[in-house]
């Protein structure tokens, strides 16, 4: 053997040994450093095995709340299916199931309540026992079966005057076929369930809907609820399935929020687990680096006794393993403990069915696991890496005149004689954005490490904040409450009757937190036929919601328009400004108030004011052609607000409450939109609704409230707030822990500037204030980051999921105390590493480093 | 012949004890020493004799175990860190062997430092004469890192004369410095000193050096052991080796 190489191999053999026993001592010796970065890694597997659990929770009670805010699992729903439609949905291979609810009459009257509106609906098998279940808490007896069984829950009960009943009792009640018929028929409840969806409605038997004249072809029946296998559909595919499905003129297709809006929601949890490695890097690769420039002095002394670069990359690396396997498995076996501790108990207080418990409890998950180690271990090594290398390529003199606050770069004179002297009055300042510009990488990772947390935090809380504003569909006019005079909606006219009288709504005025009422008047009209607007409107109307055709009905139209009523509405002054809100084009007040001009309600069909300019509609009081008005057409509206209690083939005018006074004699008020001074006020709706309970007609009125639209999706949401919140916080540790490190490592790193600075006679005082200005800086710089592109990641995410098109608004509150706390964060923390720092020693024994 | 003069400088029975292990170690065992105004004194002595400690107790940098010290009439134990802080940049100017400047400042902030600490107005005129009279006028504006061991040195001088202070203490000034650097700085040292009317004391272990200036201190131990008169100057006590520590 060649002598060299012998000695070579002989020597990287003995090496190794040592350093295996460098290492370890290494370990030992600098157990303060190696704790700090111990801890590191056990908190970033932890964190991040949160976050996926977590976040995987999350996305499940997300999903949850969809399928209860739905009334089902499913992606879409078309109304109307024919017959090949049904056969192309089902044999897709990409359309996992699919279920027929059948809309198969109306209750209209019970033995407890003669003002009834129920549908009774055929749910299929598919439907009722695997798109429904989980949206379902329980159920008692079984699915109607017989033709005169059905299955309800205690509200519908309670709504239709039937409170008490149970399964196995029966009532009486009239509803109406599909034809048109009030029958009356003695019902027996076969079973009982609560939960999510359509709980007022009356759920009957394939049988019922075989009788019952409806059709699932007619979009008036049929709801085709279809699930498709795959969760991201992005709009495009979207449309091309509507597209292949050739929907008729009165057909319509409708992606689930969830499908709908999958795509951007994966991509909003793909960044939020990116920002979480991020942040875990940051840290990491931080700690490291804080820790290679700290012992710069160590490395320097180990290639001074002949140590060479790769020898002491290796080293690195060797401790690095030894704390990164047992920091990834003290970080995984903590996330376990919590998960196992914490899950069952989130899980219980959700009050989700059982059989779904074991779906969320996710904390076995072997790639939850895998991913956290493999992440941990990459993050590790990366982080490791450029420090290792840093370490290898100090020079022995370098190491002994290493000043880490200097880092050996020889920078130009930051400022000229003459900026110094205009700017003297701001030395500590000067000091303070000196130190920061210095690393400015570092600065930067800090800031951004900090930002991400905060943006998050920012997301999630103006999600969750909004979560009901933009989910929840809003009365008109953003009313708390709308009463409804149900009695109007009785096709027979004698039990008309005036229930929002003036006494009444003055009463309603007075309640104390009530601030206005705006009631709609209404009268019953019809639209004699004429050639041009009439017979265009008709026309149009037959083509989207009739299965006849018009021609079937015009002669009979012409003849005896009083077959084909409608609604005149009358709204008051005030609520003008509203309703030219829901209207395109712009309506001249005083010619409307003065009855010149009126608004139609579209009613859904294909018509435009193009097709409308200057085109007049006739009224004439129902029974009484001889008086009418004619109104020029200057608006369409398509506000459900603004319809009457029933809806009639030709179009419901809308007109002020004066002409519709003079107009009709025999109006009554409809309804009336209520708004109380505080919002969601709920003592001010339990007087109104006490109010209501109070009439004597207490069952003849009904109404939305808005509270209990809110209610029902806080109650959807369960504990997702705090989850949210949960990620949010651990972010936001991640990137303070970050900020300790950093800020801890740094005053340690540049202990002997402090020490010089002091012994030339800056005060402690001053040493704070430096250290705050500096901390305010980054507490700054971060909340800067945040306020644009954390704002603006917000936005995005917000428009995502804003399906009511509510303005973007930022959460006052949690913000200014994120803030707040921010700045805390960075004024408290380098006060307390700089008291901590004093106390270590004398100024001299400081100024030497020792 | 009595020096008229008042001690600008005096340690009563002085102590400063630390515990090494088990065993504590007498940094400083009862020292009196006092120092006159103007007075240029060197303290030699071995290598963890306690010389720097004796400096540090004088300069405010440490807290003596007992014992007292008065710097200017003042007692510095009757002070907190904040009254020692502000203490140290109007009575005090240090020189320490390794400079000790604030890297990220450029010189001329170096310099002004302490002035700019105690919120005062800088008196350029003056401090351009020190700067000028340390040869280092042109490098105003140059960063620590930039300079040679010898211009640093020159800078923490000017950093230590240009608040005024009444006394200088210079520990091992010249002790990174080769020979001729070392006797360069100390001759600008003691210029400044004569021409600002300051008071010098100086720590070194190089008896050229301390033979520059008017009395020479050994420490031993922790205890003063002789006092020599280096005949060097102003001073008029005359005699040499004529008192003792604790006697």
């Amino acid at each position: 053997m060649h002598p060299e190489r012998q000695v070579t191999a002989m020597l990287a053999n003995n090496n190794r040994r040592i350093i295996g026993r460098m290492a370890k001592s290494s370990l030992r010796g600098n157990r303060g450093r190696n704790v700090i970065i111990l801890l590191s890694i056990v908190l970033a597997s932890f964190m991040l095995f949160a976050i996926f659990t977590v976040g995987i929770t999350y996305f499940k009670m997300q999903r949850l709340q969809n399928i209860r805010l739905n009334g089902g699992d499913y992606d879409a729903i078309l109304y109307g299916i024919t017959e090949e439609q049904r056969e192309k949905c089902e044999s897709d291979p990409e359309i996992g199931r699919t279920g027929i609810l059948a809309m198969s009459g109306y209750i209209e009257a019970t033995e407890g309540d003669n003002t009834v509106e129920e549908s009774c609906i055929w749910a299929d098998r598919v439907c009722w026992e695997e798109i429904m279940a989980p949206a379902r808490e329980w159920v008692k007896g079984t699915y109607p079966q017989a033709e005169n069984e059905v299955m309800v829950t205690e509200k519908a009960l309670e709504e239709a005057g039937l409170s008490g009943l149970t399964v196995g009792d029966s009532f009486q009640a009239d509803y109406r076929d599909g034809n048109g018929n009030l029958i009356s028929k003695e019902f027996t409840i076969s079973g009982m369930w609560d939960g999510y969806g359509t709980k007022s409605a009356f759920y009957v038997s394939e049988a019922f809907y075989k009788a019952s004249g409806y059709d699932i072809s007619e979009v008036r029946c049929g709801r085709y609820h279809l699930d498709f296998d795959r969760w991201i559909m992005t709009s495009e595919e979207q449309e091309a399935f509507i597209d292949s499905m050739n929907l008729g003129k009165q057909q319509a297709l409708y992606f689930t929020g969830d499908m709908g809006y999958s795509l951007p929601i994966f991509i909003g949890l793909c960044g939020l687990i990116l920002v979480t490695c991020l942040c875990a890097y940051l840290l990491i690769y931080n700690i490291m680096y804080l820790s290679v420039s700290g012992n710069v002095r160590y490395y320097g002394l180990l290639q001074t006794v002949g140590m060479t670069g790769k020898q002491i990359r290796f080293l690195i690396r060797r401790q690095m393993f030894l704390l990164g396997a047992a920091g990834i498995a003290g970080g995984i076996l903590t996330g376990f403990a919590v998960a196992f501790l914490l899950l069952p108990s989130v899980i219980r207080s959700l009050g989700i069915r059982e059989g779904m418990a074991d779906d969320i409890d996710i904390s076995l998950n072997p790639a939850v696991l895998l991913l956290t180690v493999l992440l941990v271990a990459f993050t590790v090594y990366m982080g490791s890496r450029k420090p290792a290398k840093l370490a290898s390529t100090i020079s022995p003199m370098e190491a002994v005149g290493y000043r880490p606050a200097y880092a050996g770069k020889i920078a130009k004179s930051s400022m000229s004689v003459a900026k110094t002297k205009k700017r003297r009055a701001g030395l500590l300042k000067r000091m303070a954005l000196e130190q920061i510009l210095k690393d400015k990488k570092k600065t930067a990772v800090i800031m951004v490490s900090l930002a991400a947390g905060m943006s998050v935090f920012l997301c999630i809380s103006t999600l969750l904040e909004s979560q009901a504003a933009r989910t929840i569909v809003t009365n008109h006019m953003d009313a708390d409450l709308v009463i409804t005079n149900d009695t109007l909606k009785k096709e027979n006219r004698e039990e008309w009757r005036q229930l929002l009288t003036d006494d009444f709504l003055k009463e309603l005025g007075g309640i104390e937190g009530v601030n206005d009422v705006c009631p709609v008047l209404t009268g019953q009209v019809m639209v004699p036929w004429e050639p041009d607007f009439a017979d265009m409107w008709m026309d149009e109307f037959y083509a989207k919601w009739m299965n006849i055709p018009y021609e079937d009905d015009r002669q009979e139209y012409k003849e005896h328009p009083e077959n084909f009523g409608s609604m005149i509405l009358g709204i008051k002054e005030e609520e003008f400004p509203w309703l030219q809100q829901t209207v395109d084009t712009e309506i001249d007040k005083e010619d409307f108030m003065s009855g010149k001009v009126c608004v139609i309600y579209r009613n859904g069909l294909d018509l435009t004011m193009d097709d409308l300019a200057g085109k007049n509609v006739t009224c004439a009081e129902y029974g009484n052609q001889f008086n009418s008005h004619t109104f020029q057409i200057a608006g369409l509206t398509d506000e459900g607000y603004y319809t009457g209690p029933l809806l009639g083939f030709p179009p419901t005018v809308i007109t002020s409450e004066s002409v519709l006074k003079d107009f009709i004699s025999e109006n009554y008020v409809s309804k009336a939109a209520v708004r109380y001074a505080e919002e969601y006020s709920e003592p001010t709706e339990q007087a109104v609704l006490n109010l209501i309970a109070n009439s004597a007609d207490a069952d003849d009125f009904s109404w939305e409230s808005k509270l209990e639209s809110m209610q029902e999706v806080e109650r959807a949401q369960g504990n997702m707030k705090e989850v949210g919140m949960g990620i949010a916080l651990i972010l936001a540790l991640i990137g303070i822990l970050n900020y300790i490190n950093t800020v801890t490592g740094n005053i340690q790193s540049r202990q002997m500037e402090l020490a010089i600075l002091e012994s030339v006679g800056m005060t402690d005082r001053q040493r704070n204030r430096l250290l705050v200005m500096e901390g305010l800086i980054f507490a700054a710089g971060s909340l800067l980051i945040t306020g644009t592109a954390g704002v603006a990641v917000t936005y995005a995410v917000y428009q995502s999921m804003n399906y009511m098109q509510v303005p973007f608004v930022v959460p006052v509150w949690p913000i200014v105390g994120m803030t707040a706390f921010i700045a805390a964060v960075c004024v408290i923390i380098p006060l307390t590493a700089g008291a901590l720092m004093v106390r270590r020693g004398s100024v001299m024994e400081r100024v030497r480093g020792v | 012949m009595r020096d008229m003069r008042n001690d600008i400088v005096r340690t009563e029975k002085l102590k400063k004890y630390y515990r090494l292990g088990e065993n504590t170690v007498k940094a400083l065992d009862g020292v009196d020493f006092s120092v006159k105004e103007r007075e240029f004194v060197a303290i030699i002595g071995r290598s963890g004799s306690g010389k720097s400690t004796l400096l540090h107790m004088i300069g405010g940098l440490d807290v003596p175990t007992a014992g007292e010290v008065y710097v200017d009439g003042k007692r510095l134990s009757g002070m907190n860190r904040e009254q020692l802080a502000v203490f140290r940049r109007r009575k005090v100017g240090f020189v320490f062997q390794n400079y000790n400047l604030v890297p990220d400042l450029n010189v001329y902030d170096n310099v002004v430092l302490p002035i700019e600490l105690d919120g005062k107005r800088i008196d350029r005129k003056f401090v351009r004469e020190i700067m000028e009279l340390l040869q280092i006028g042109e490098k105003a504006e140059a960063l620590p890192g930039m300079l040679s061991g010898g211009q640093q040195q020159r800078v923490a001088i000017a950093r230590a004369v240009a608040a005024k202070p009444s006394i200088i203490l210079a520990d091992e000034p010249t002790g990174n410095l080769d020979t001729a650097s070392g006797h360069d700085v100390m001759g600008l040292l003691k210029v400044a000193a004569k021409q600002f009317q300051q008071t010098v004391i100086l720590i070194t272990h190089d008896n050229d050096i301390a033979q520059m200036a008017d009395r020479i201190v050994h420490i031993e131990d922790g205890k003063l052991v002789r006092n020599v008169d280096s005949g060097n100057g102003n001073n008029a006590s005359g005699k040499a080796g004529d008192r003792y520590a604790g006697k």
